[in-house]
């Protein structure tokens, strides 16, 4: 018991260390995207996401909000995990796919929490067809990706479109996300509802984030390190919330066996 | 071997056949996740189960405000239904939604002995 208190403690330290080095950077990096310490904690924050959401799937009877809000939830997890990925290659078309997987998972982040509400608190039965709209509108930006990269647009265009694409749509599924963990986190109870307000303050780091990289290239350069102070965070909040929501499924699933 | 879910569905179930005009029964954590639950449609059962561990939550900060006690039973009613929501240990919470021709009392000595049943699985 103790040996275990002590390792979390531990985590929880070097988590911090490593986050104030972020903070430190914030004075050190330029207004140039830089593959920093950032770059290993967000990836590290992403995939060890993915890994509780797929624990938590294992519970999912537990919390039986169909199939399509799991779905989303590992694909925002997934999506995210791989455009993190992307940060180790500096090639402008990985770029541009790395945005592409930066916009579907904002898709499927925003799909996912409004499944749950619509299940949970409103009731409706959402139709099959209805359901994979994110999908649809998520398999757009690919096949934009496609036409543009052949019809012989320079790739540092592309990228810059891509760029400013996911702004926008991490912008605007972020709000809505707002929206809806607000809408969720007021009627829920128990450890729901920090799943929810980290849920939330994920989404406003998001749009944060992305409102940044969106004005600085508009007319005001940002210093690179704000956003991804900002990024981190993001990771942060995402990664407690899939915690809670793991850790409160498991400890039901010890109730009841 | 049975585990603790089925032993929970087993005394929900003697509360619904020893009270008419039970509609739902579940027994829920205080989070609002399902641990055990009579009702058939999957999905008004999470909200149901999420509706009544909310409810049982405000009115327990209420309580707690008031009298500065824990709150251990909680009863609403509207034209046609009643819900009747007790405290069944440190974990879980019995939530009984019945029409409005049930007796009261009896609703209401059923509950509590099922609770302390559940208390004690």
């Amino acid at each position: 018991m103790m040996a275990s208190l002590n390792l979390k403690a531990n985590i929880i330290v070097r988590i911090i260390i490593a986050i104030m080095f972020d903070i430190y950077s914030l004075f050190s990096h330029g207004i140039e995207e830089t593959i920093g310490i950032h770059v290993i904690l967000s990836n590290l924050f992403w995939w060890t996401s993915l890994i509780l959401v797929i624990t938590a799937y294992k519970y999912r009877r537990n919390w039986n909000v169909g199939e399509m809000p799991w779905t989303y939830l590992f694909l925002t997890f997934l999506f995210f995990g791989i455009r993190e990925l992307g940060h180790f290659s500096k090639l402008p078309v990985l770029d541009s796919i790395r945005h592409i997987f930066g916009i579907g998972s904002a898709i499927f982040m925003t799909a996912a929490l409004i499944l749950i509400y619509m299940k949970l608190y409103k009731r409706k039965i959402i139709s099959k067809p209805m359901s994979f709209i994110p999908f649809i509108f998520a398999l757009v930006f690919p096949i934009l990706f496609i036409y543009l990269y052949f019809s012989g647009m320079e790739n540092e265009t592309i990228k810059n479109i891509f760029f400013n694409l996911e702004n926008i749509m991490w912008i605007t599924g972020g709000s809505i996300t707002v929206y809806t963990t607000y809408m969720l986190g007021m009627k829920s109870t128990g450890d729901f509802v920090h799943v929810f307000m980290f849920f939330q303050f994920a989404a406003i780091f998001a749009i944060l984030w992305k409102f940044l990289g969106l004005i600085g290239t508009i007319s005001c350069p940002i210093p690179y390190s704000i956003r991804e102070l900002m990024e981190t965070l993001f990771g942060v909040s995402a990664i407690i919330s899939m915690y809670i929501l793991e850790k409160m499924l498991r400890k039901l699933s010890r109730h009841i066996s | 071997m049975t585990t603790k879910a089925e032993l929970y569905l087993l005394a929900l179930s003697e509360l619904e056949n020893s009270t008419g005009d039970i509609i739902s029964t579940a027994i829920v954590t205080y989070d609002g996740l399902i641990m055990a639950s009579t009702r058939s449609d999957t999905m008004h059962r999470e909200t149901f189960a999420a509706y009544g561990a909310a409810a049982f939550k405000r009115a327990g900060e209420t309580m707690e405000e008031l009298t500065g006690e824990n709150i251990n039973v909680l009863i609403y009613e509207s034209e046609n239904h009643i819900v009747v929501t007790v405290r069944a240990g440190k974990h879980a919470i019995l939530i009984v939604l019945t029409g409005k021709n049930v007796q009261m009392g009896l609703v209401l000595m059923n509950a509590r002995n099922t609770a302390m049943k559940i208390k004690g699985i």
